[in-house]
């Protein structure tokens, strides 16, 4: 997501204004907060649920990148880094809230699911739905599901990065991205419709 | 082979699965078509979770979480919890203002008289005006002056045990100050060599100051021209047309002064009465700026808060907490940060201009001003503050020829003036309790209202009772005759009035007079009490 499509030309561009920023320029951070502000308020809206808790999060989040300048490592996608910093930073927040408490709660992934002989993803429902019912069936979720779905989907993290941010095992993260997907499907269509023979 | 679990599938899509594990999965979904159909759905349904989680076009929202009964509830109880706090504290500023009309005697209405000041300070500046200004300011600081003199004077006049004190107050504010001795220089030029270290606090009036080398005490200084390019250990305190500071300030900075630019280094606060502030993209202040300008302009950083009254303020530079402007115009350049909240207060809310690219960490809150002129530009207000003066003063007078020995207490060491501060702030704030608790009960409802009124009577006087007392410290009369006594209220009335708009320093001042002189009325009822019994004893003032 993101990145990829880069031209060339834009990654030099991206590079130059890194090195300037970590030189402590604030005009290369400025511009680096133009072309990043809207990617890291969407996950900050993802993450905490609401667009005011968002604004100032991305506001704190774009200060601790500025001040982290120095410790960023050029060899990374700075994209990465900033959803790092952001994806610690919310996941603070929501620890603040009590909310986030729930994912430690969860019980952990000690078993495995039965074959996959009647299983079906979320796509044969969602063709027919539109775009705003998922996010708001995303918005439903429960923080324990949403945030490593987030994580995943939105920040492209892995699951050790994952598991490292929200503070949980690999498995458990894996266990909650599945579980994240069937309760998606659940609330989208209840769990019948959801089987395709 | 039987068909895996969904779950590592799931995996296996996310490209997460060990190489072991995915070779395996691999070699199933070679073999197993209804597999293979259902990791394509997965990835599929990977693909539409990733477009859906995009930001779409700004500032197009994931819907949030909607209330639920409980957010709505706490919500609810919350409001009413606050309004429930709120109502008696209404009540009671209500209480205080309206029965008098007096709404000048209660500080804690002042805020809103406080940002009339600052308005009219910026109105006057951005009409140029500055005569307006500087004349302000210098009555502001000689009645300050004239205020702390006529408490120094008096109580060294009456008790040698005050002496004491104020050798203890002195002793404690030299201790707050780098140890140095005092150097007059006067001229055409007074300067600190690159290279040389005055070990003193000089007090320079010079047309042009040049601080090049190192002062080990405070700057004083009064020129046209003052720049300090070296390093002052202590304060400056400057009143010049121009100030430069490019060099190091360890302390405070005081200016008085057309154009203050600070290029340098303050390690402390910035206090700047001046025509226009510039705090250049290399200045650096580590506390807060106090600004009260026409036009200030913050490229470099600050440590702290920011407080600017000005006329208009550009931000494009750093400030570490929040930034307070009551300005005409605020304008914050894409590279401006503040770390902690934007409080805007404006005639206009397009006068307010934040770049998108700026960063405000904390919450941006914009007060809108009512358009109109300022208060203090309409004779009303000057009109109102005479009746307010005349009513006082007739009525000190009256009440001194019909009670002189109502003016008797005398306030004659500094521990008596604390005592007349704690006796009347406990008066200030347990005479209304007291009257509530009373009031619960039918039989004492007559009581809480007697004692209200009286409290309401004595926050009223307490402004007499001071101004008569820093009215005579200063005139001395025989207060046996009513002609000198007039003389010495008047003197104090007047102080007090205008000491009670001098900016910030105001609406402490109200409280203080407030505070003390209900101090003095208790104080005064007590010493009545064998002679004259009061109707009750919660009220401070049995007049």
């Amino acid at each position: 997501m993101g990145g990829g499509a880069e031209s060339r030309a834009e990654r030099e561009v991206l590079g130059s204004l890194l090195a300037r920023a970590r030189g402590g320029e604030s005009q290369a951070f400025a511009e680096l907060y133009e072309r990043f502000a809207r990617r890291v308020l969407g996950l900050c809206r993802h993450m905490l649920g609401s667009e005011e808790a968002a604004e100032d999060a991305r506001s704190e989040i774009f200060l601790r990148a500025q001040r982290a300048m120095r410790t960023y490592d050029a060899s990374l996608p700075f994209q990465s880094w900033l959803l790092g910093i952001a994806s610690h930073y919310c996941v603070d927040q929501l620890r603040r809230r009590k909310v986030e408490r729930r994912l430690f709660e969860a019980a952990p992934p000690e078993y495995f699911e039965p074959a996959a002989t009647d299983l079906s993803p979320l796509t044969e429902l969602l063709v027919s739905e539109e775009r705003a019912v998922l996010e708001t069936a995303l918005g439903h979720l429960p923080e324990r599901y949403r945030l490593p779905l987030v994580l995943r989907y939105y920040s492209e993290l892995s699951y050790d990065q994952i598991a490292a941010t929200l503070g949980l095992s690999r498995n458990h993260v894996a266990t909650l991205l599945f579980r994240g997907k069937q309760e998606l499907r659940r609330i989208l269509g209840g769990s019948s419709k959801e089987r395709v023979q | 082979m039987s068909c895996l679990p969904e779950l590592t599938y799931a995996v296996y899509v996310d490209g997460e699965l060990p190489a072991q594990e995915t070779l395996h999965v691999e070699s199933h979904l070679a073999a197993c078509d209804r597999c293979r159909a259902l990791v394509e759905a997965l990835r599929a349904e990977n693909r539409l979770l990733a477009e859906v989680l995009q930001p779409a076009a700004e500032p197009a929202a994931v819907a949030a979480r909607p209330l639920g009964p409980l957010d709505i509830l706490w919500t609810t109880v919350g409001v009413l919890a606050a309004a429930a706090l709120l109502q008696p504290a209404l009540a009671w500023l209500a209480g205080l203002s309206a029965p008098l009309g007096a709404d000048w005697l209660n500080p804690f209405s002042q805020s809103g008289q406080v940002g009339l000041i600052f308005r009219s300070v910026s109105y006057f500046l951005e009409e140029g005006v500055g005569t307006v200004i500087s004349t302000i300011t210098t009555i502001s600081a000689l009645v300050l002056g004239l205020l702390v003199l006529a408490g120094g004077v008096f109580l060294l006049r009456r008790r040698p045990s005050a002496v004491a004190v104020l050798a203890t107050l002195a002793l404690a504010l030299l201790a707050a100050q780098p140890a140095a001795a005092l150097e007059r220089r006067k001229g055409a030029a007074v300067s600190v060599p690159e290279g040389e270290t005055l070990d003193d606090t000089l007090l320079a009036h010079a047309e042009v100051v040049n601080i090049d080398g190192v002062l080990t005490g405070n700057l004083i200084a009064f020129g046209q021209q003052v720049t300090v390019t070296g390093t002052v250990q202590g304060d400056v305190l400057v009143c010049a047309q121009n100030l430069d500071i490019k060099g190091t300030v360890e302390g405070n900075v005081f200016a008085f002064a057309q154009q203050v630019n600070v290029g340098g280094k303050v390690r402390k606060n910035v206090h700047a009465w001046a025509g226009g502030l510039l705090l250049e993209p290399a200045g650096h202040v580590d506390g807060d700026v106090f600004v009260f300008t026409g036009q200030a302009t913050l490229e470099g950083s600050i440590g702290h808060d920011v407080f600017a009254f000005a006329g208009s303020v550009n931000v494009p530079g750093n400030i570490g907490r929040n930034l307070t402007a009551r300005t005409d115009r605020l304008t914050l350049l894409g590279t401006a940060q503040v770390g902690g909240d934007l409080n805007a207060y404006l005639k206009n809310a397009r006068r307010l201009q934040i770049d998108p690219a700026a960063i405000v960490a904390g919450e941006t809150t914009t007060h809108l001003r009512r358009p109109g002129a300022s208060r203090y530009a309409k004779p009303r207000f000057y009109f109102w503050q005479g009746i307010s003066l005349a009513s006082a003063f007739l009525t000190g007078f009256l009440l001194f020829w019909l009670f002189p020995s109502l003016f008797a207490t005398r306030l004659e060491t500094a521990g008596a003036v604390l005592k007349g501060i704690g006796i009347g702030f406990v008066a200030l704030v347990a005479t209304p309790i007291a009257a509530i608790i009373a009031g619960i009960t039918l039989v004492g409802l007559p009581l809480a209202v007697l004692s209200l009124a009286l409290w309401v009577i004595g926050l009223y006087l307490a402004k007499i009772f001071v101004a008569a007392f820093i009215g005579r410290a200063l005139t001395r009369p025989d207060r046996e005759q009513p002609a000198q006594f007039a003389l010495a209220l008047l003197v104090g009335l007047v102080i007090l009035h205008v000491a009670f708009y001098l900016p910030y320093l105001g609406f402490l001042i109200q409280l203080l007079v407030l505070v003390l002189g209900l101090g003095m009325s208790v104080l005064q009822v007590h010493r009545w009490w064998p002679r004259r019994p009061a109707a009750q004893t919660t009220a401070p003032a049995g007049l």
